[in-house]
């Protein structure tokens, strides 16, 4: 554990603002991606203010920003419920504006109706892997679930995405 | 396990290097599963660059508040604040001091009436608050009694003189009763009815006395008016009169040296018109002397004896069926049950209180647990 998480632990302002500062541009885009811009601001402030309640329950089994992105999961799944906003949403994750590319292997608008096909919790494990890079402990650590869930997530999300775009070739 | 369910972690690398070693091998073997790989690959990486783009934002200025005092949270003073507030209003409602301060505080009353009046002239059962209240304090009396120059009173002189007047209010069994009972009472304590009023309408049956009593037996007869009925309502009062029938003693007094020495100058007078001039000085202090002395008497007689009014009510009639009783009768009820709440949970909350190093480790302990288990992290 590093000594700026133990002065914050410890309860000192100067430390809690310098983890802020640190960590906000990633969890402002960890809401933002399940929220949408214009909540995003609230669920990041509302994460940080509740890492600030529990960072001295914080042990280090996990890397900080692991720990830090579930309470932003969790404050994330309470907001959207609240503004009555499907979590992560099936179509907002899909840039309108991505260029096609020739490795490409489906079209954009059936890999975006297969994508919205998927329950919220398989959508978010292939979001999380496939968009922000997360390892498959990472995913499980953030949102509090075994290692071996997130692994048979991910390979039922690409099982029945694959099975979709099959079908809808044919 | 079959290995077609490896393929996704297969090639995220998540496996460990034996079950991969298995994976690759089938892989191998198997043109059909290196297509399926190969599309989950492709697929993966769409998404990856399909994927909306999210901004970098930098920290706002003072986004984390500075932390409150644990005792400063409303979760701590909430429930404090309501807790204070149901007791609070509880102790307003019921008032359990002023009740027992009818029926049960003129024993305790009694040290500290007795250094002011002697049991002799002003027997302090049945004084309250009131009395006390209106009597006036030791520094103005002395003051007082500088003023006319009349013998120096101390607080336990045996000639002071207090109007008292008490009132009582009963809700009694039988009205006819307990008004010759009261008469009877008047009568025993050196007293009588000085008037009396009852209504026996057929509806409610109640009856007003004015009763006077010698004063030393004000608080024994207020006593046993009150074994009548149900008190309802009670308060008693004294006015001390002391310093007036003193004031009115000395000027009397000076009168009576003013009219000797005019006795003296119309023994001696010379002249016709002196003669007239003394005596109608002489009329004058008489009549003056006559006013003062009537007042005198007023006063010592009001002194001697007290006024009690007493209010009866009959009992039954209280809740009688009519329709208006009835709706009378079920207003009382519920501000009886009320009245009967609010002083449960008065009790409850002092046995809280003082029962709170029993419960409130326990509560502590299990509300840690709740607390721990609702956040996993």
């Amino acid at each position: 554990m590093s000594e700026l998480i133990r002065e914050a632990q410890a309860g000192r302002r100067e430390a809690l603002d310098e983890i802020v500062r640190r960590h906000y541009p990633a969890v402002h885009g960890f809401c933002a991606r399940r929220l949408g811009p214009d909540l995003a601001a609230d669920a990041a402030q509302e994460t940080f203010v509740t890492m600030q309640k529990s960072v001295g329950r914080f042990r280090g089994d996990s890397s900080f920003e692991t720990w830090l992105l579930g309470i932003a999961h969790n404050v994330s799944r309470k907001i959207g419920a609240r503004s009555r906003r499907e979590f992560a949403q099936a179509a907002d994750w899909l840039d309108p504006e991505a260029p096609s590319h020739e490795a490409d292997v489906v079209q954009r608008d059936a890999l975006a109706r297969a994508m919205a096909g998927l329950s919220e919790e398989h959508r978010t494990a292939v979001l999380m892997h496939e968009v922000e890079g997360r390892t498959y402990a990472e995913i499980g650590r953030i949102l509090g679930v075994p290692e071996g869930t997130v692994k048979s997530r991910l390979h039922h999300a690409f099982r029945a995405l694959r099975q979709t775009l099959i079908e809808e070739t044919n | 396990m079959e290995i077609r369910d490896e393929l996704k972690a297969f090639l995220d690398g998540e496996l460990a290097p034996e079950a991969a070693a298995k994976v690759q091998t089938a892989l191998d073997a198997s043109p059909e599963l290196r297509e399926e790989l190969e599309f989950m690959r492709g697929l993966g990486a769409q998404i990856g660059r399909q994927a909306r783009a999210v901004p970098s934002v930098e920290a706002p200025a003072g986004l984390l508040k500075p932390r409150r005092a644990w005792w400063s949270r409303p979760q701590v003073w909430a429930p404090a604040a309501c807790a204070g507030l149901v007791l609070v209003a509880g102790l307003v409602v019921t008032r359990p001091w002023v009740a027992r301060g009818v029926t049960e505080s003129a024993p305790m009353a009694m040290p500290e009436m007795s250094g002011i009046a002697p049991s002799s002239e002003a027997p302090a059962e049945g004084m309250t608050r009131d009395m006390k209240a209106e009597a006036p304090p030791t520094g103005g009396m002395a003051a007082g009694d500088e003023m006319v120059g009349a013998a120096p009173m101390v607080l336990n002189d045996p000639n002071r003189r207090i109007i008292r007047t008490g009132s009582i209010g009963l809700e009694v069994e039988d009205l006819s009763a307990s008004m010759s009972m009261i008469e009877g009472a008047a009568a025993s304590y050196g007293g009588f009815v000085e008037s009396s009023n009852a209504d026996l309408g057929s509806r409610s049956r109640s009856a007003s006395l004015s009763l006077r009593v010698r004063s030393e037996h004000f608080g024994a007869a207020m006593g046993q008016i009150r074994q009548l009925g149900k008190v309802v309502t009670e308060s008693s009062s004294g006015q001390d009169v002391t310093l007036q029938v003193s004031d009115l003693d000395a000027r009397v007094s000076t009168l009576k040296a003013e009219e000797a020495s005019l006795r003296e100058l119309l023994r001696s007078a010379k002249s016709t018109n002196d003669l007239l001039q003394v005596r109608d000085r002489l009329s004058q202090v008489r009549q003056e002397i006559e006013s003062m002395a009537s007042q005198r008497a007023a006063l010592a007689n009001m002194a001697s004896l007290s006024t009690i009014q007493v209010t009866l009510i009959e009992k039954e009639q209280v809740s009688q069926g009519e329709p208006d009783g009835a709706a009378e009768a079920a207003w009382t009820a519920a501000l009886n049950a009320l009245m009967g709440l609010w002083q449960g949970l008065l009790v409850f909350g002092i046995w809280l209180v003082v029962f709170a190093p029993v419960w409130l480790p326990v509560a502590a302990v299990v509300g840690f647990v709740l607390w721990r288990r609702r956040r996993p992290r």
